[in-house]
């Protein structure tokens, strides 16, 4: 039921579609993730935060006021005792009053330029403004009851530096605080730089009082710099909310703890104590400190985090801190399936417990820890016990000479094995090189600083710089000593006294744990070899806050082996972008209204875009949404961590100047302008890395030397827009947005010789086809011919056209970038044309080649006849869609005529260019076509799917009597698309089939390899190799290896030849949650299929395959002269030497001459 | 009788035996001289060959050199080795002995004979497997470049008195 159709316009298309329905061999719907990412494990945080009285108190430091508080106290206002209610009296003369009402002076106290926030709950939902005249003293609890703030009231109690503690009933305005002013009014925080003013309100008016000259003058409004100014009644508003919410320690510290942990994602696991909380059992365990194990943060255990939060008491009573990390470590050395490493903590489910959870603590604290322990001896002094091959060495900044100390309950929980019984799987970071189960303790000060910089000592892990640890008797130290437990267990430190830095720190601590990078991309260089100036580009993102980057490194050359990346990257793109002044250099951010390339901004967009960006509210919101994508940060929208968003499937390209290897001669351009004048009057034109983004942009990015890594401009193409929900852009900027691609496509760039944007003159042009994979059912083209001409103005001259399911049904996702190349269309008719498979799930199912004609799209649609063409191979309704294609030129033209692609089916199709320019079928009719080869596995045969491109080359395995056209197809199968895909257990294979011109090949026609492993080692390294063994090649049309050594090996990248030998990296979704990602092969296979006749593998010291390589799964390898480098998805960069031999002949001595005078 | 016989003897034998003797010597004298030069000529002709050979070390030399280059950049125009856009020195009338713009090969039998290499850019390469692909702006298949180098290597003979040049075009991946 096949029929093979071409130039069929897109309108005829639309009478087809009576009942358009899903391929039924179609992937499934494909993921909107990286799939590696679902086997992330969760980590265990235990949140210990500070209950002592000293929370209570409204003043940092201690006693920088000579009292606890600065309004009198309502009676059991944090559910227990409250300290002396005398406050420092209002005189401005009192020393105490300038001391604790001055932020500059005591930063828990009232900054104008702040704008103070209510609590956030779990959803970042926020508690209400607090009324001024009913601001509760303590919103967590409302039987502490309210103070009115607009209104004056009376005290017995004070405190003065001339009178002392004195008795007398004396009337306070509540709203009255001081600022220091320089001369020109701006607030500065030295009183030696300026004056203090008191401000007050005094029934509904405000007073501005300058204590030097003693003149007090009214005030209508505040405007307390350029960005912050505010009515009188805002500036009460403001005041309440902090009275409320910020003005003690413990009240700050829930606002920024919540602030900070409100941010986070799902996973993690989260339990929570306090330090002064008494015996209780806790998942059936009776403890002290510890209130709540370990729980998903989601649903009621997250809304019951905040909730204790908020509402527990604060006890007149100590600082345990010692004793609440060693509570900390001795849940974490549970072992039942009820405790911290059980799969549901808190159940008692049978699931196993995994190895290779990490287990953390924070510690909160205001000041300096009243108790001891026992037992613990100098363990950060002592050498540690071996566990595999590591052992703990007794050395700076580590040890000490202290016994019993803070740092040596954080050092007992970390160099000591905390669950014996499991294996060790923890992944070593580099910082934290332990793998066995342990307890990493982050220290966390509220107000309170050490003598010790945490910065020094935490650099001096790497450098072993000596640390010198203070004595823990004075207060100082005992701070140093918490930062010395947070160094001795490999987490963390920070101190902030004002509780903005505080919550932005906090969350930073939490940003570090659930930290996970990744890359699916691969690497790309910015020369042919290995050069000094080389530059390798590649870009990872991050899951937790879906934020990614694109760096570039320079290469160290090496005596022998591969080089040396270096360990800085020579720039981050996102780096620089985030310090971006984007007022005053904006961004260069253009999209296409359908017709023509745009500027974002609301005036030049359609309805369509529109319509997107206003999702859920007006025009105005329209707008904001367009500077929220410009990257400014708008109220409500998406926090984001930076403005580049995550790049998983994009593989940079670098362009520089003209590289293609075009013939000087028509119909490559004309014979006035070749592609050698193109060439010499681009020679200096400024290098541009290209990448797609899910951040619905494709970014430019110049490599230039002195300006790398800035970016040029961002392309969002047409189609990315939708204004249906959890869709387009202005998905982008919900709060609740969960990821989905955008522009994921590797973007391909050539230079071709065509019209231009708004069919102007032909000439020759760079070219960029773009797309977005998962993330929309299209394709883009981007004139990008000169980069000193990249604006927002010359929009219109950039984008090109966009081709999607909208012009044609049977357009799907496709997953790797179309080709270009020049194709003949007729008699004398020479097209440039981007080739490549119409992709999975299209609307109309169909398996095919579209060819583009690039200069179809430039009058703004493709229904002219003869603007594409497509292929039919596959019409019948559970066609699958076709995988990408490779174009080839078998003439030496430099002019395409035959292309190969396979599809999810098994089937290896193929088409060419016909005498009268029609482009057809190789194998079977155009009413019937037959594919060259059906990848199938067992009995009975299941289709083995083919997602890449296959690699094609002249056929080596000479066989006299099969010379046409004598080309190997070289591919592997498997399918890494759907979630499904992650557990398909499928053996897949990898082919090399010689097409001869016979079809419908099976695997009856092939020799067949077989693959053996075993473990070398070679000077101390093991690896596991592979061989790959079979019958001499003996007139079978291929070869097959299978991949049956190990269960959900598969292919899913195209392969790539070098020498004589194909390179291909295999891919091992992992089942276990316990390794990230999983593990692949990096092999190079004989084209005939077996082991290479030479050490390709100078590391391996013998003739293998390959190795095996575990951590995460190998992307496709880039290659730089005979090195290797392939990242891996957790973000590795491996690096091999390959030796694949010359191409004999052709290198060596050319020739040899005597020379005489 | 005999007496006044012997008495008129006239002594032509001595005079023949002069003359004889006189011809064996010059006979002697010019055979020693084309014995001379052709031991002259001889030496002349191994010194030849022997600096030929110790060129032809020179030129494995940098061969060898040449494979363990990494990466192209150091053809700079110094230290012997000569970019693309370099003039390179005329082999024929540059001083190779004093030049420093050389390298020195191992030396032989007490010779260094000195070599410089040229990058003489892409190396035009037969058809290859994988040329039939058409690709854009990358080196997505893996296919390497080769390239061209010219090595011109230099060795004087064991006396000095005699030179040799030769040169060799010579191709490798990277």
């Amino acid at each position: 039921m096949t029929s093979f159709r071409e130039r069929l316009p897109a309108f005829m298309l639309g009478f087809l579609l009576i009942a358009p329905c899903s391929g039924y061999a179609s992937p499934g719907e494909l993921a909107d993730e990286p799939l590696y990412l679902a086997s992330v494990i969760e980590p265990n945080i235990m949140f210990i935060k500070d209950d002592s009285g000293s929370m209570q108190w409204e003043t940092i430091p201690d006693g920088v006021a000579n009292t606890s508080y600065l309004f009198p106290p309502a009676d059991n206002m944090y559910g227990g005792a409250t300290y002396s209610i005398r406050i420092p009296s209002f005189e401005d003369g009192n020393t105490f009053n300038l001391a604790g009402r001055t932020s500059a002076n005591n930063p828990l106290f009232y900054n104008p330029l702040t704008t103070y926030q209510p609590w956030y709950n779990e959803d970042r939902t926020q508690w209400p403004s607090v009324a001024p005249d009913a601001a509760p003293f303590n919103p967590g609890r409302s039987a502490s009851g309210t103070l009115d703030l607009t209104s004056s009231h009376q005290h017995f109690y004070w405190r003065s530096n001339s009178a002392g503690a004195f008795n007398q009933w004396r009337t306070y305005y509540p709203v009255t605080f001081y600022v220091i002013e320089d001369s020109s009014g701006n607030l500065v925080s030295d009183p030696n730089n300026g004056t203090y003013q008191r401000i007050q309100i005094r029934g509904g008016t405000a007073y501005k009082k300058n204590l030097v000259t003693g003149t007090e003058q009214t005030l209508s409004s505040f405007d307390w710099s350029s960005d912050v100014s505010r009515t009188v009644t805002q500036e009460v508003q403001n005041f309440a909310n902090w009275f409320s919410y910020h003005r003690s320690r413990t009240l700050a510290a829930r606002a920024g703890i919540g602030d900070a942990f409100s941010r986070q994602p799902e996973n993690l696991r989260i339990g929570y104590g306090s330090l002064n909380k008494g015996s209780s059992s806790v998942d059936g365990v009776n403890t002290s400190v510890i209130s709540s194990g370990v729980r998903g943060f989601s649903g009621t255990d997250r809304a019951a985090f905040f909730d204790t939060l908020y509402t527990s008491n604060v006890p007149a009573a100590g600082t345990p801190l010692k004793g609440a990390l060693d509570k900390a470590g001795e849940y974490y050395q549970r072992t039942d399936s009820r405790g911290p490493w059980g799969a549901t903590p808190g159940t008692t489910s049978a699931e196993a417990q995994l190895e290779c959870r990490r287990a953390f603590s924070i510690l909160m604290t205001d000041g300096y820890y009243s108790d001891s322990v026992s037992g613990f001896g100098n363990t950060d002094g002592t050498d540690g016990p071996t566990i595999g091959d590591f052992s703990y060495e007794a050395v700076s900044p580590f040890t000490d000479g202290r016994s019993n100390t803070l740092a040596d309950v954080a050092m007992y929980y970390w160099k000591n094995d905390l669950r014996t019984d499991l294996d060790n799987k923890i992944r070593p970071t580099k910082l934290n090189p332990a793998f066995w189960q342990h307890m990493t303790t982050y220290g966390v000060g509220l107000g309170v600083t050490g003598s010790v910089d945490p910065d020094s000592a935490f650099a001096a892990i790497e450098s072993g710089a000596d640390i010198t640890w203070p004595g823990t008797g004075t207060n100082a130290g005992k701070i140093d000593d918490l930062l010395h437990a947070g160094v001795n267990s490999r987490g963390g430190f920070f101190s902030a006294a004002d509780p903005e830095t505080f919550a932005k720190d906090l969350s930073g601590v939490l940003f570090d744990i659930v930290n996970i990078e990744g890359t699916s991309t691969g690497v790309t260089f910015n020369t042919a070899t290995l050069e000094t100036d080389t530059l390798l580009f590649g870009a990872r993102f991050d899951s937790t806050s879906w934020t990614g980057d694109l760096f570039a490194f320079g290469l160290t050359q090496n005596q022998n082996g591969p080089p040396t990346i270096n360990a800085n990257e020579s720039w981050e793109a996102a780096a620089l972008l985030n310090a971006r002044d984007l007022t005053n250099d904006p961004r260069n951010i253009i999209t296409s209204d359908g017709t023509a390339g745009i500027s974002l901004t609301w005036d030049q967009l359609n309805a369509e875009q529109q319509a997107d960006l206003r999702y859920g509210g007006d025009d105005a919101l329209g707008q904001q949404r367009i500077n929220y994508l410009r990257g400014f940060s708008v109220n409500g929208m998406r926090t984001r961590d930076s403005l580049l968003g995550d790049i998983v499937n994009s593989t940079p390209v670098y362009v520089s100047r003209p590289s293609r290897d075009w013939p000087n001669a028509v119909p490559f351009g004309t014979t006035a302008n070749t592609y050698a004048d193109f060439k010499a009057a681009k020679q200096n034109r400024t290098p541009v890395v290209y990448v797609g983004a899910n951040d619905g942009m494709l970014h430019a990015f110049s490599a230039d030397e002195n300006n790398g890594g800035r970016e040029l401009f961002g392309y969002i193409p047409e189609f990315i827009f939708s204004d249906e929900d959890d869709r387009g852009l202005h998905f982008l900027t919900d709060p609740d947005y969960q990821h989905r691609f955008y522009v994921d496509l590797s973007p391909v760039v050539s230079d071709v010789y065509t019209q231009g944007a708004g069919n102007s003159a032909s000439d020759w042009r760079t070219i960029l086809i773009g797309g977005a994979r998962a993330g929309g059912r299209g394709i883009f083209a981007l004139d990008v011919t000169d980069p000193t001409q990249f604006s927002e103005n010359t929009a219109s001259n950039i984008a090109l056209w966009e081709f999607t399911s909208d012009d044609d049904p049977r357009m799907g996702y496709i997953t790797e970038p179309p080709t270009i190349g020049l194709a003949r269309w007729g008699n004398n008719d020479y097209r440039w044309t981007a080739f490549f498979g119409n992709g999975y799930n299209s609307p109309t199912p169909a398996t095919g080649i579209f060819m583009l004609d690039i200069e179809g799209g430039l009058d703004g649609d493709w229904s002219d006849s003869g603007d594409y063409r497509f292929i039919a191979f596959d019409t019948a309704s559970d066609a699958s869609g076709m995988s990408a294609v490779r174009q080839l030129d078998l003439t030496g033209n430099r002019i395409i005529d035959r292309i190969y692609a396979g599809d999810l089916k098994g089937n290896v199709w193929a088409a060419e260019v016909q005498n009268n320019g029609t482009w057809s079928t190789v194998h079977g009719n155009n009413s019937n076509p037959a594919p060259l080869f059906t990848a199938t596995y067992g009995s009975p045969a299941e289709p083995q799917p083919i997602t890449t491109a296959p690699m094609v080359v002249r056929n080596p395995l000479a066989d006299p009597g099969n010379t046409d056209p004598g080309l190997l197809v070289l591919f592997g199968t498997g399918q890494y698309l759907v979630l499904d895909d992650t557990i398909s257990t499928d053996i897949q294979s990898f082919y090399g089939i010689i097409d001869d011109g016979t079809s419908n090949l099976n695997r009856g026609d092939l020799a067949e390899r077989s693959l053996a492993e075993s473990s070398i080692t070679v000077d101390n390294v093991d690896y596991n190799v592979r061989e790959s063994d079979g019958e001499v090649f003996d007139g079978e049309n291929g070869w097959y290896v299978d991949f049956d050594t190990e269960v959900r090996e598969r292919i899913i990248q195209s392969p790539q030849v070098r020498g004589d030998y194909v390179f291909v990296n295999s891919t091992i979704p992992s089942d276990d949650p316990c390794s990230v990602g999983g593990s692949g092969w990096l092999m190079a296979f004989g084209l005939d299929g077996r082991t290479p006749d030479r050490v390709i593998w100078p590391k391996l010291g013998d003739e293998y395959v390959g190795y095996k390589t575990e951590g995460g799964l190998p992307n496709r390898s880039g290659f730089l002269g005979d090195f290797m480098f392939t990242t891996r998805s957790d973000n590795e960069i491996l690096t091999d030497e390959v030796d694949v031999g010359g191409d004999q002949s052709a290198l060596g001595r050319m020739s040899w001459q005597e020379l005489y005078d | 009788m005999c007496a006044s016989n012997i008495r008129s003897q006239s002594g032509a034998a001595l005079i023949l035996s002069l003359l004889l003797l006189l011809v064996l010597t010059l006979l002697a004298v010019s055979s020693m001289q084309g014995t001379i030069m052709q031991e002259r000529m001889v030496s002349g002709e191994r010194e030849g060959m022997q600096s030929l050979e110790i060129a032809e070390s020179a030129l494995r030399d940098a061969e060898v050199a040449l494979e363990g280059i990494n990466i192209l950049s150091v053809f700079d125009g110094s230290n012997g080795l000569f970019g693309q856009d370099d003039a390179a020195p005329d082999p024929l009338t540059m001083d190779w002995s004093t030049s420093g713009n050389v390298v020195a090969a191992t030396p032989v039998d007490g010779v260094t004979p000195r070599y410089f290499i040229q990058h003489m850019g892409d190396a035009n390469q037969p058809e290859k497997l994988t040329d039939i692909v058409v690709e854009g702006y990358t080196h997505e298949t893996g296919a390497a470049n080769a390239q061209a180098f010219r090595i011109v290597a230099w060795s004087p003979g064991a006396t000095g008195e005699s030179r040799r040049v030769i040169e060799s075009y010579y191709a490798r991946q990277f």
